[in-house]
Order: C-alpha cells, then sequence, then structure tokens
C-alpha cells in the first residue's frame, strides 16, 4: 500500500531531515510512528499525502508511493480519495460551523452527486460513531469528539489509508479510547491502513502491527516487540518485561496480567518512599467558583495547598481545571469565593507582586513569548519581575542545557519552549506554582527532565499544582492527586491511593499489579539492575 | 416547513425598504412588533442574538430623542424650555417643542425598524446556509466568505487568551505583546486550515478548470458592489449611481453563472425552495405594495406637528407582513 525507497528530505541549506528511508506498509496494517520531538516524525506522515513537499517546500530524493501512485507529481489535493490527513489539533482544520456540513464539505468542493453524498455522510456518521452528535455546533463538542469528527470528515472522501498525528495527545484517558476504538474499528472492520504517530506508546501499542521508530532521521521498523525494548520509548509494560526478562514481550494489560500471575513480584520496603512530609499551608481557596456565561465552570471550591507538596490536578476535558488554576492565579474570572496566598489575594495585589505568589505557566505556551530571540525574551523578563540582570537566562540554563540566545523562540523544540517559558515564571520565584498540561507534545526526556525539576522546587518548599491528563506523569510526580469533574472536586488524597484506586486513571504498572498498590517501576523490587 | 434562507432575507430586505418608506409611528411600532413576533416563532438556535439587535434598536431611537433634546431646532411650540447653554457657536438645550420630539422617536423607530428586519434575518436563516445555496460559478467568494464567517470567531479568542496570558509576565508588553503571538497563533492556524483543506480535497484538479473570463467578471461584479456601497453612503454621488452599479454587478454574475459549464461544486441537503418561502416573500411584497400604494401620502409620512394617524390598510399591511407566523416552524437545531 505504501512504498518509501531510498527517501531523503532536506529544507533548503539545511541537514537532513529524513535520510535513506526505505518503509513498506502493507494492506490493512496499524502502523504507530514513534521518537523524540524533531527527530522526523510530522515530516515522515506529511510525506504520505504530499503535504511534504508541495505544501511546506523542501527537497525529496527518492521514491514515495502511495497506492501505486507517485506523490511527487500528485498534490495532496488531489490525494484525498485515497490518503486522508488529520492534523494535529483537528480545531483548527474545521472550515464549517456544524458536525454534519463538515463532514460534507468535501464532497461538495470535488462535486459528489447529492444522493451519494447523502448515503457516505450517513455511512461515516455510524462508522466513526458520531451519529448522536450529527446537529451538534463543532466547537462544542469535547476534544475527543473533535478527534473523532476531523477523522469522519477526511473518511468522507473514501481513502483508503488514514494518516494522523498525535491523535490523542490532548485527550483525557477516556476521550483517547474513544478514538483509538474507533481507529482499531476502522483497521479491523474496513481494512483501512492507519499510520499515526503518537509520544503516548502506553495507549496504542497494542493495537499496533508495526513501529516505526525514527532516530535522528533514519528509520527503524519492526513489530513492537522487536523495536521498544531497551529504548526510551518502551511503555511501562514493555520496562517491566524487560526488566524481569519476559518472552515474548507483552503489549497488553492482560497479557501481562497473565504473566505477572505466573511470576514472583515483591515491592522493595516501603513503597518508593514516604512522601515528603508537607510544609505550611501556602495558599488557601474557599469557595471559588466561576462562571462562563450561564455555565458553572468550578463550583465552590475549598482546596488547601501546601508548600513542599505535588498536586495533580486530574479530570475530564472541560471539568474546569483551566479555569479553577486560572482563577487561583488571580487573572482568570472569579465570581465567588477567596484566595489566601500567605495572607494576601493574588487578584488584589499588584502584578508584581502576585506573580511572586502565584506563578502560572499556561497551557499553550507560545501565547506569551513575542520577541525575536531567547535572549531578549529573558531580558526582558529580567525587566518585569525586577530582578538583577541574566538572572532568567541563568535560570534557563539550569533548566536547560545549551540554548542559543540567539534563537527564535519558535525554533525551539517543545520542551526548550516549555524550560523557557517556566524560567519565565521563575524568574521571581513564586510561592505557588501551577502548571497546565505542561507535557503536552513533550517526548520521553524532557518529560523525565520536568519531573526532576518540578521535584527540585517541591523539595525547596515551593507547592506544585500540575493539571494533567498523563497518568503516567502523575504517577511518577504527584504526591497528591485532586479529582474534577463539573467543577466539582469530587476525590482529594495521596497519590497511590487515588491512582491505584480508579480504573479510568490507573497507570500501567497499577492495572497489572491489581489489586496491590504498586504504580511505578519503581516500586517493583526487579533483582539486581534496577529498571532503566 | 422548513423556509429557504433566501426567502427570509428577501422577506427582511423588502421589510427594510417599507420601513423606509414611512414615518408614520403606529406603523413602524406594528411593524416592529410583527417582526419580533416573527422571530419568537421561527427563530433557530441564534435566538438569542436578537436580544443585541433589540438593545441596539432601543438606543438608537435613544440616542436620536436625546439629540433633539440637546441640540434643538427653532420652530414649532415649546412644551418644555430648559436652560440654554452656549459653547462658542453652539446653542445647547433651550425650548424643547412637541414636533422635535415627535420627529426625533419617529425618525429612530424607523432606524430601529431596519435594524431589527435585518437582525430577524439573521436569526431565521444562517448566513452560512445562504451562502452555500450561491451558484457555482460564486464557490470561490461564497467559500471564502464562509471560512471568514467560521474563522472570525477564533481571532477574538485568540486576542483574548494572549492579553491574558499577556499578564503572567507582570510587566507591560503593549501592543507588541498581544499583536506578535496573535498573529502568529493567525499564522499557524491559517496554515492548518489550508492544509487540512488542501487534504480534503479543496481545489482538486479532477473536473474542468473555470474559464478565465468567468473569474473576471466574478471580480468585476464584487468590485461594483463596493462602488455601488460607497455611493450610498456618498452625498455627492447622483442618487441613481448605486442602482447602476447594482444592475451592472447583477449583470456581471449572471454572465459568470451563464458562461459556468463546470458545475463541480454541489450542495449537501439542500433546502428545497417550498410553499412556505413563496409565502414568506410574498407577504412581505403585498405589505410593502399596500403601504405604499393603498397608504395616503399624508398618513405615510404625516407632518411632523401632528399625532400619527391610521388607516385601515395602515393596519393591516404589517400584519399581512407578519403572516409567515402562521407557517409551522421548522425543527430547531439543538444547541
Amino acid at each position: 500500500m505504501i512504498e518509501l525507497a531510498a527517501v531523503g528530505v532536506r529544507h533548503h541549506a539545511g541537514p537532513s531531515v529524513l535520510r535513506d528511508v526505505d518503509l513498506h506498509v502493507e494492506e490493512g496494517e496499524l502502523v504507530v510512528v514513534a521518537g523524540a520531538t524533531g527527530a522526523g516524525k510530522s515530516t515522515l506522515l506529511r510525506l504520505l499525502n504530499g503535504s511534504v513537499p508541495h505544501s511546506t517546500g523542501g527537497h525529496v530524493t527518492g521514491e514515495v508511493r502511495v497506492a501505486g501512485r507517485s506523490l511527487r507529481t500528485t498534490h495532496p489535493r488531489d490525494m484525498a480519495d485515497l490518503v486522508g490527513s488529520v492534523g494535529q489539533n483537528p480545531a483548527h482544520g474545521f472550515v464549517t460551523a456544524y458536525v454534519e456540513s463538515e463532514l460534507a464539505f468535501g464532497m461538495e468542493q470535488q462535486g459528489v452527486a447529492p444522493a451519494a453524498m447523502r448515503r457516505r455522510v450517513e455511512e461515516t456518521l455510524d462508522l466513526v460513531g458520531i451519529a448522536d452528535l450529527r446537529d451538534r455546533r463543532l466547537d462544542t463538542l469535547s476534544a475527543g469528539q473533535q478527534q473523532r469528527v476531523a477523522v469522519g470528515a477526511v473518511l468522507t472522501a473514501g481513502p483508503r489509508v488514514l494518516v494522523l498525528d498525535e491523535p490523542t495527545s490532548a485527550l483525557d484517558p477516556v476521550g483517547a479510547e474513544e478514538v483509538l476504538a474507533t481507529l482499531a474499528r476502522l483497521v479491523h472492520d474496513v481494512g483501512l491502513t492507519v499510520v499515526l504517530a503518537e509520544h503516548r506508546l502506553e495507549r496504542v501499542v497494542q493495537l499496533a502491527d508495526r513501529v516505526v521508530h525514527v532516530r535522528e532521521g533514519r528509520v527503524t521498523a519492526g513489530t513492537p516487540q522487536e523495536i521498544l525494548p531497551g529504548t526510551a520509548l518502551a511503555p511501562p509494560v514493555v520496562r517491566l518485561a524487560t526488566a524481569l526478562g519476559w518472552s515474548p514481550v507483552p503489549l497488553s494489560v492482560r497479557d501481562a496480567r497473565r504473566r505477572a500471575a505466573m511470576a514472583v513480584i515483591e515491592p522493595v520496603g516501603a513503597l518508593g518512599g514516604a512522601p515528603a512530609p508537607a510544609g505550611p499551608v501556602l495558599l488557601r481557596s474557599r469557595g471559588t467558583s466561576v462562571r462562563h456565561g450561564r455555565v458553572d465552570a468550578v463550583r465552590s471550591v475549598d482546596l488547601d495547598l501546601a508548600g513542599g507538596e505535588v498536586v495533580a490536578l486530574m479530570g475530564r476535558n472541560g471539568s474546569g481545571k483551566s479555569s479553577l488554576l486560572w482563577a487561583l492565579r488571580g487573572i482568570g474570572p472569579r465570581h465567588a469565593g477567596t484566595v489566601d496566598v500567605r495572607g494576601q489575594d493574588p487578584r488584589d495585589v499588584a502584578p508584581t507582586i502576585a506573580r511572586r505568589l502565584v506563578g502560572l505557566v499556561p497551557q499553550d505556551v507560545t501565547d506569551l513569548l513575542y520577541l525575536e530571540t531567547v535572549a531578549d525574551e529573558c531580558a526582558t523578563s529580567d525587566r518585569d519581575a525586577g530582578v538583577s540582570a541574566g538572572t532568567t537566562a541563568a535560570l534557563l540554563r539550569t533548566l536547560v542545557d545549551d540554548v542559543d540566545g540567539a534563537t527564535h523562540p519558535r525554533d525551539l523544540s517543545e520542551g526548550q519552549r516549555l524550560a523557557l517559558v517556566l524560567a519565565l515564571t521563575l524568574a521571581a520565584p513564586p510561592r505557588v506554582l501551577l502548571l497546565d498540561e505542561p507535557t503536552r507534545g513533550l517526548d520521553h526526556d524532557a518529560k523525565t527532565s520536568l519531573v526532576a525539576r518540578l521535584r527540585d522546587l517541591a523539595r525547596d518548599g515551593t507547592a506544585v499544582v500540575v493539571a494533567t491528563h498523563d497518568v503516567e506523569l502523575a504517577a511518577d510526580l504527584a504526591d497528591r492527586v485532586v479529582l474534577m469533574a463539573q467543577g466539582e472536586i469530587v476525590a482529594d488524597g495521596p497519590a497511590r491511593a487515588m491512582l491505584t484506586g480508579s480504573p479510568g486513571f490507573a497507570p500501567q504498572i497499577a492495572r497489572i499489579m491489581a489489586p496491590r498498590p504498586w504504580m511505578r517501576l519503581a516500586d517493583l523490587y526487579l533483582g539486581a539492575d534496577q529498571a532503566p | 416547513m422548513t423556509v429557504h434562507p433566501a426567502a427570509w432575507w428577501v422577506w427582511a430586505l423588502v421589510l427594510v425598504g417599507a420601513a423606509a418608506a414611512t414615518t408614520n409611528l403606529l406603523v413602524l411600532a406594528l411593524l416592529v412588533a410583527v417582526v419580533g413576533l416573527v422571530v419568537s416563532v421561527h427563530g433557530t438556535d441564534r435566538r438569542r442574538d436578537f436580544r443585541l439587535y433589540l438593545v441596539v434598536a432601543a438606543s438608537v431611537v435613544v440616542l436620536r430623542t436625546v439629540f433633539r433634546v440637546v441640540f434643538p431646532a427653532d420652530r414649532g411650540e415649546p412644551v418644555l424650555t430648559l436652560p440654554s447653554v452656549d459653547i462658542g457657536p453652539l446653542h445647547l438645550f433651550g425650548p424643547v417643542s412637541a414636533e422635535a420630539l415627535l420627529s426625533g422617536v419617529s425618525g429612530g423607530m424607523q432606524l430601529a425598524a431596519m435594524i431589527l428586519a435585518i437582525g430577524a434575518a439573521h436569526c431565521l436563516a444562517d448566513p452560512l446556509e445562504l451562502l452555500k445555496h450561491a451558484p457555482p460559478a460564486l464557490a470561490g467568494l461564497s467559500t471564502a466568505l464562509v471560512i471568514a464567517v467560521s474563522v472570525f470567531p477564533q481571532l477574538t479568542r485568540s486576542v483574548h487568551d494572549v492579553r491574558r496570558a499577556a499578564r503572567l509576565r507582570g510587566g507591560r508588553s503593549g501592543v507588541r505583546g498581544t499583536l506578535v503571538p496573535v498573529l502568529e497563533g493567525a499564522m499557524d492556524r491559517s496554515l492548518a486550515l489550508a492544509a487540512a483543506m488542501e487534504a480534503r480535497g479543496f481545489g482538486g484538479a479532477r473536473g474542468t478548470s473555470r474559464p478565465r473570463s468567468q473569474t473576471a467578471l466574478v471580480l468585476g461584479a464584487t468590485v461594483l458592489l463596493g462602488f455601488a456601497a460607497y455611493g450610498l453612503l456618498d452625498d455627492a454621488w447622483p442618487s441613481w449611481a448605486p442602482v447602476a452599479f447594482v444592475g451592472c454587478a447583477v449583470l456581471c454574475g449572471g454572465g459568470a453563472v451563464v458562461l459556468d459549464r463546470s458545475a463541480r461544486r454541489t450542495v449537501y441537503r439542500p433546502t428545497p425552495w417550498t410553499l412556505g418561502a413563496n409565502v414568506t416573500v410574498g407577504c412581505a411584497v403585498l405589505a410593502a405594495l399596500g403601504l405604499l400604494a393603498l397608504v395616503p401620502a399624508d398618513i405615510r409620512t404625516p407632518a411632523p406637528d401632528r399625532v400619527p394617524d391610521l388607516t385601515w390598510a395602515g393596519l393591516v399591511a404589517p400584519i399581512v407582513a407578519g403572516s409567515p407566523v402562521l407557517l409551522r416552524p421548522s425543527r430547531t437545531v439543538a444547541s
């Protein structure tokens, strides 16, 4: 179905993005493309519908063929009947306002006969399971629903290959499972070929026929068992299997549970050490409520944050996590309630004082950056924060090594950009640090280094709150988990009890080891050489 | 019965014309009531937007009346004398006549009726739905408009997000701090949109390409419409100029439609032009004709010093305009 022979991609006068890529994908395969950020995953995906080189420019050598059609001469718009491609943020690709008209848009442009169009829309609504959403406005849908509508919108053109760039990165665990179940059905029942890029392999690896590992522009392809063990990509289940020497390596929780039932696994002494004793309460919220129009986004939330603890704030998309963080920061709306940070309300004090009380790293960090170079951003930050020149730049060096000061902030990788905004926020050190979905788009290494930095900050007495969908991150990072639903805090407790107790938010190790309360590899005694 | 979106817009535009032809306060009040009734019966899920139009219309009436009090004309019997204030060449306040008040209210009412008629069309028929029914020759234009209308709200949200984020830094980032991230975000989004549209086959080469003369005609029609709008607002232009420009634009558009042999674009689930649509357009035309032909001029535009009077025709015409109320409302889209 898909044939890449000796393919190389380079941008004018730049280094090669991809080199010597040979890849063969059979019809009906589900292929996962994995690798660190900036390794060339997106470029590889865009080759498959001709966006590279026709839309983005660049120079392609070698041959790319999909179903015998050469992509060197065919434009993406003429590939729509063969390759359906969904971008990273599906909402950015929506053209109309309603679900049904969105599904029909492509066919209207191609002049498909009305009767055929009607039939295909009905079929697609059932195929991706969105028939009950057909009359809804697109902007009222949850992120998971939007993702499925975007898949439906490319499917109406009748493609045989579906290409998706990080389809679940912005979704809560339940929304992600809905999208992946839809994709699995398209592969198994319809026989579509699916190629998708993903960072969180734990979600998709049991569905994958093959994994393509992109590393510095070169690819290796093979079954998940061949590719994953021993790499930074390996999801917890594979790490566990590697550490215990299981063969063949199980990929699903079910297979791993069967193996675990036969093995003798012991926990390490006191389960990863008792959580650090919490310091004094730094932030006290009482009755905090936020309304957006007629919707109660946050309803009367009482929350205490103590110095030295890391709190994971979890919940479905739209459960009020972001609204709560902005209200605690004192910038977002707050219609009722009080926020007290050591006797002061961050809403009522001057901006320069407020940022020393509560710091917030927003979900879209690019909103904060507006200068041409990293050095300029750091210098402006020093002035904004009222600290001596060079403070922010020094801070940035402790967060990531070697960022060239002359780089444009947009040219940084996701991890470097997050570090820059974190440095801007920490220039005047806040008592309480809030982060909204910081790991979106971060690869494994960037995530590990973020976890280490946040633990350091907590050790120095800062209260850290991380709103996240990533249960593996919560298991690695948090002392305490606060679960929100419909704007209310529905559960609040120690991370271990919370994460091992709920099926929706349990990390992989917890699912394998249930009912035993182990949730990280570090919780298990794995013989002389501990897990990587 | 689903009424074609174009029928609602024709209905509303004819009522705008009718409102322009009368300054009779009673007729105008009837028209406004009728428009409100039709919206409350047939409005879609954007019915809430009508409130905004009501607020604008009410403030126009109030403003026009207040102006007559602040800047008095020196005629008519004063009913109220305010202490006058002179600021340089300006005479403010002073005697207020009933005549001035009445002409202020009726002038305001006339504008309010027009605003509400347009607002009603907006709430009764989605402009996007209307564009969908544009002839294939104008497909490029209507697609561009559809995208512009859908994307614009994202831009305002983006401005809000960026300004909120800028406050996190505590310092002053100024215009640049807002403009640069908003424009960068808009750039990223439009590239993503273009990529998504292209991946869905937009502008594919299968099918015949449109002739160049047709593109020129569409462009010409657009430019002519621009001139017409300018002529309407500029008093220096002769009054027939806008009409002539619109006429030429229609000819150009018609030419483009005739020339278009590609007919590549199809419409998904088009709303049929039903009896209801005929009734809607017919009612409006009948009401406007009745108002012009059967109501004497001194009732239609009464002298400013007289309390307005009504004839039978003046009473019936607005009610005829509201008869689409009797049509069965269509299924409303769940929001």
